[in-house]
């Protein structure tokens, strides 16, 4: 019996060649398909690869046409490469390791436009509707209300004190208005009295007896009564009225005081306090840059993982298992090298609607065994669009503590117009840009980004009323710089924005402000003047008729203590018995 | 199912035991190993260079690796035993040192467990098989020359390549 059956080597052999056939013809298909499934997962965006050429036996290969498509926004892509193509080392593909010994990246593309757009019109109109509505916040301090309005609107004190002064003062005119009935009937008072007295001057003449001077004795008693109990009453009067003045001149100074506590108390709560000045530039320039960051911060992210280091990766290796798959375990190399690496590239990419070319250096998945750090470089130079133009990005992980830089300077980087917000487009800028940030330890974020525009021109894009306030405010602007200070970590980024657009907009803010303070606490003085005038009017009537009262009150009082007087000159006791001692002598005279 | 006893019949006249067992043995272990495999490939070469049993191969490839799917957890652990082994690491460093070595995939633990195991199983497993098939010829391949019947059946025809020839 045979051991070994030939037909079925044949068999084998024919089955060897149609495999290999099959791979010639459809190796570059089958990678392009596992290549577009890997980098869909690995950068979990939809990749798309036009086409996958190999040549086995060079170990060449080329890629056309890589977009990366953005997750958000399908009709975008995120990147977009024309040709990657490279060749990889057998030597140590030997060893299942990736080392590309030349990379040539053509036609990067960031932020390439599909031809359907994301958003519905209507949508992206809310959307900036949205936008410049954030801004007014600020700049609604410049909106007074009309002094009107809030006389309307406030509790003035002043109003509160001159009415409880009408209230009292017209109920004390009201009383006097009662006595000055009765105060008239003193007229009266005084002519009887009068009359009485011419009466007991005709009696004093006639005096006979000692009767008759009791009875002219009695009626003196009665009349100086009368006058005292007058005069008691007018001194009455005279008090009440005296307190009565003293309101008036309370009410006076009450709502002078009211007054100036209204005035002062609205300036406070109306005017502006411009003593921290406006952040204008972070609540302009605050949202882009946040997008910018996420953005490099997703970038990062994306590339980062790539560059972990050895123990790392070796660790996580030995921790990850897919069903099927099983780990590989790794022993120690007798030659030790990096799984990937990429020795040198070329690459150009289009960026500012400008070709940027550059090379990087030393990719490695190891940097450990590498040692060697992982280094891009772009440069342009002048063209239409700015006069120069380099980056330089060093991802260092041969030391202990990891260590990421980015360096990146433009200068007269034409804008046609930057529009922030939906409210104002910077136009015709030349912007001169230097950043330099660092990531420690793949998590702590620190550095700093400058824009320094020159020769722009703002236009306010607004069209409400306030239009022309922003107008007067960004007048002849046409150079200032945003620095942008980054802190914090990747999870949670934190920057800080300074400009000296902040100051320039605060002065003259300032200005614009204090004229329309100054309008307006006139507007508000006057009304309150109006207000206090009225009340002092209406107390200045009543000021009047207490004077009236006043004087009339006096000289009634003035003529009773005449008569009083007079009383006490011509009816005087001792004369009155002189007279009569006179007259009885007169009689006995024998 | 018709073409595959065809081709079953033509490729397993005149076999003898072993002929079939060590085609049941080499499609256990062609089961277990996982497919696209160095090892896997040499097992099919081996298949089709000696003179085996075809179908009894692929058969028991097929059932084999359904077995294997089920295995695949105890496959890892006792390849990541074995290739954590304390005195086989200067074996495995050293293979693994070795170009083009890495490709057989020798140091993934799934590969190295249903390897391990296949081959520990593979030998008593041979003579088992062998030993079943004689005691098969023995006492019952006569059941299937006297009930008539029984050969109307396509499914005996199948079980016929086991009787070998008189």
């Amino acid at each position: 019996m045979k051991i070994f059956r030939w037909q079925g080597i044949i068999i084998l052999l024919v089955l060897i060649a149609l495999v290999s056939v099959f791979f010639i013809f459809f190796f570059d298909t089958l990678v392009k398909k596992t290549l577009e499934k890997t980098l869909s997962t690995a950068l979990r965006r939809p990749v798309e690869i036009q086409s996958f050429k190999s040549n086995i036996l060079s170990l060449k290969f080329t890629i056309q046409n890589i977009q990366v498509a953005d997750k958000k926004n399908p009709y975008k892509n995120l990147v977009q490469i024309k040709k990657v193509a490279f060749d990889l080392s057998s030597e140590k593909l030997a060893f299942k390791k990736y080392h590309i010994e030349n990379l040539s990246v053509e036609d990067i593309a960031l932020n390439t436009q599909r031809k359907t757009p994301a958003f519905t019109k209507e949508e992206q109109e809310e959307r900036e509707k949205k936008d410049s509505k954030k801004i007014p916040n600020i700049f609604e301090k410049l909106k007074f209300p009309s002094v009107e309005e809030i006389l309307k609107k406030e509790k003035l004190k002043t109003v509160e004190v001159g009415k409880h002064y009408e209230k009292e003062l017209s109920y004390s005119i009201q009383e006097w208005k009662t006595y000055y009935k009765d105060i008239q009937k003193e007229r009266e008072h005084i002519e009887k009295l009068k009359q009485q007295i011419k009466t007991l001057e005709n009696q004093v003449k006639h005096i006979k007896s000692l009767d008759d001077i009791k009875k002219i004795k009695e009626n003196v008693k009665s009349l100086k009564a009368q006058i005292d109990d007058r005069l008691k009453k007018i001194k009455n009067l005279k008090q009440k009225l005296k307190e009565d003045t003293q309101k008036i001149q309370n009410a006076y100074k009450d709502i002078n005081q009211a007054y100036k506590y209204d005035l002062n108390y609205l300036k406070n709560k109306y005017s502006l306090d411009l003593e921290g000045g406006i952040n204008l530039a972070g609540l302009l320039f605050g949202d882009t840059i946040k997008n910018y960051l996420k953005k490099g911060i997703s970038i990062y992210k994306t590339i980062s993982p790539y560059l972990k280091r050895g123990e790392e990766k070796q660790k996580e290796l030995q921790e990850k298992r897919y069903r099927l798959e099983g780990r590989y375990v790794k022993y120690v190399e007798y030659n030790p090298s990096p799984d990937f690496v990429i020795k040198e590239g070329k690459l150009s990419l289009f960026m500012f609607d400008s070709k940027i070319t550059g090379r990087l250096k030393n990719f490695s998945d190891n940097q450990k065994i590498y040692k060697k750090p992982f280094e891009i470089f772009l440069n342009s130079k002048e063209t239409k669009l700015f006069k120069d133009f380099r980056f330089y990005s060093k991802f260092d992980r041969t030391t202990k503590q990891e260590k990421d830089n980015f360096n990146l300077e433009i200068d007269n980087l034409k804008t046609k117009e930057i529009v922030l917000k939906n409210f104002i487009k910077f136009t015709e800028n030349s912007v001169n840009l230097r950043a330099d940030v660092s990531v420690l330890e793949e998590k702590i974020l620190n550095g700093e980004v400058k824009f320094i525009f020159e020769k722009t021109k703002p236009i306010i894009l607004r069209t409400d009323s306030s239009a022309e306030i922003f107008k007067q405010l960004f007048e002849d602007i046409n150079r200032f710089f945003v620095l942008v200070k980054l802190g914090g970590t990747l999870e949670s980024p934190s920057f800080k924005i300074k400009s000296d657009l902040d100051d320039m907009l605060s002065a003259r803010f300032k200005n614009l402000v204090n004229q329309k303070i100054a309008k307006f606490n006139t507007e508000l003085q006057a009304k309150l003047d109006q207000n206090r005038q009225k009340y002092e009017k209406q107390i200045q009537q009543y000021k009047k008729e207490f004077e009236k009262y006043s004087k009339l009150i006096s000289q009634y009082e003035s003529e009773y203590k005449q008569l009083l007087e007079e009383i006490k000159r011509k009816f005087d006791t001792k004369e009155l018995q002189k007279k009569i001692k006179k007259s009885i002598l007169k009689k006995f005279k024998f | 199912m018709n073409y595959i006893f065809k081709l079953l019949k033509a490729l397993n006249s005149n076999q003898a035991p072993w002929q079939i067992s060590l085609a049941f043995v080499l499609g256990m272990i062609l089961g277990f190993l996982p497919f696209f495999n160095f090892f896997s490939f040499f097992v099919i070469v081996l298949a089709f260079v000696i003179n085996i049993n075809i179908s009894m191969f692929i058969l028991s490839s097929g059932v084999f690796a359904t077995i294997g799917l089920l295995l695949d957890p105890v496959f890892d652990k006792v390849g990541y035993a074995i290739l954590t082994f304390e005195p086989l690491i200067p074996l495995w460093t050293f293979l693994y040192n070795i170009p083009y070595v890495q490709w057989t995939g020798y140091n993934n633990t799934v590969v190295m467990g249903s390897l391990a195991i296949s081959l520990l199983l593979a030998v008593p497993i041979f003579f088992i098989t062998n030993r079943l098939i004689i005691k098969y010829r023995e006492k019952l391949a006569w059941i299937f020359d006297r009930i008539p019947i029984l050969r109307g059946f396509k499914i005996f025809k199948f079980l016929e390549t086991f009787k070998g020839q008189e």
